[in-house]
């Protein structure tokens, strides 16, 4: 066999390969561009109560046995955070979660929030360590919130207002809810789309 | 006309093109174990007491199943098993399709993107069962030289760079979807 046929082959295949990755590497930053620049911030689906609105009050219990007040006024404002167990997103952003709560530990009161069946919320409970959060199973909070996908959070404030809401993936949708809060605007998107 | 015409070079190109498939989705999953089997645990379809040891031996034959296609060790059965792991992987995505639980996250490993549950993983997997199939057909064997080394080294490179592609594709459908939904 010539050795500038194996020559050519070679050089083409290098070609072919080459095409390939940075074809890829395209359809990555496509997909980066869908996940993080056109809903910058928390995207907020349009049920339950809106930015500004009285959230609804709940007083319900809590898997370690105490009881807790949500939407209620108090002295902290209040992060309800809906997770599942089966919820992989969900399991990632808990020490994002618990490094925000330590963080703004002195106004802002974190607050896991599930439903469905009890034994294996606490097998959850159990097995990711969630003690150090309230973590409570409520239908009637998720059906308050309207939500209907996970992960999702909703800021309270010190009156029991919804600040911000919204599908969180990654710390930095999380972070926007409190951006939100300090730029008192309704969500990141929206001042985006005003700005 | 086409069995008389398959070259056991491109049976050994596709074998090691989807052995390697494996092997780096394996070698996602042993990093990222606790995600891996937070997506099995989602397909709700084993009890939650043996999600960890089920999570293992997945993961434990999706690797020897690699590693032996890559270096053509009985390469019928190990075929035979390959085509058997991804056909139960497809079962389990279209049962819970099927059931509505499709946002979770489908636990294929690999470099792309996180893709969730949709037809288009199915119809993905469906191909690499039916290429796999093509393994099994028994051609005439013959001496390979440095071509085909090279061919066969690129060739299972551009194989495993298509399904990449693919399975990047999919998970863009499913983002711009719930982008399309969110705006």
């Amino acid at each position: 066999m010539s050795i500038s046929v194996i020559i050519a082959i070679s050089v083409l295949w290098i070609v072919v390969i080459c095409l390939g990755i940075t074809v890829f590497a395209l359809a990555r930053q496509i997909g980066i561009l869908y996940e993080r620049i056109a809903p910058m911030g928390a995207l907020m689906l349009d049920d339950g109560p809106k930015v500004g609105d009285q959230a609804p009050s709940f007083d319900l219990a809590t898997l370690g046995g105490e009881r807790i007040k949500i939407g209620s006024p108090s002295t902290h404002g209040e992060l309800v955070f809906f997770l599942s167990p089966t919820c992989p997103v969900c399991k990632k952003l808990i020490p994002i979660l618990r490094s925000m709560r330590d963080k703004e530990k002195q106004w802002l009161k974190v607050i896991l929030a599930s439903d469905g069946d009890e034994l294996r919320q606490k097998k959850f409970y159990e097995a990711t360590k969630l003690q150090d959060f309230p973590y409570v199973l409520s239908n009637d909070l998720g059906m308050a919130f309207k939500v209907a996908k996970l992960p999702y959070a909703v800021l309270l404030d010190e009156a029991g207002i919804v600040r911000g809401k919204g599908l969180i993936n990654n710390r930095e949708q999380l972070e926007s809810l409190l951006t939100a809060k300090e730029l008192a605007v309704e969500s990141i998107q929206q001042y985006l789309h005003t700005s | 006309m086409l069995l008389s015409v398959l070259d056991p070079l491109i049976i050994r190109m596709i074998a090691c093109g989807i052995g390697l498939m494996l092997l780096i989705g394996a070698w996602q999953k042993i990093n990222d174990l606790e995600m891996f089997q937070a997506a099995v645990e989602a397909y709700d379809l084993i009890p939650l007491a043996s999600a960890r040891s089920f999570s293992l031996s997945y993961v434990f034959i999706e690797l020897s199943i690699a590693v032996l296609l890559i270096c053509n060790i009985a390469s019928s059965p190990v075929v035979m098993s390959a085509i058997v792991l991804m056909s139960l992987t497809t079962l389990a995505i279209s049962i819970n399709l099927l059931r509505g639980n499709a946002d979770v996250s489908c636990g294929c490993g690999g470099i792309e993107d996180e893709q969730r549950l949709s037809w288009g993983l199915v119809s993905r997997n469906i191909v690499i069962v039916v290429l796999l199939g093509i393994c099994l057909i028994d051609t005439s064997s013959r001496a390979y030289n440095l071509l085909d080394g090279i061919n066969l080294l690129f060739g299972a490179t551009s194989i495993y760079l298509v399904y990449l592609l693919s399975s990047q594709l999919i998970a863009n459908r499913e983002r711009l979807t719930r982008l399309r939904e969110g705006s």
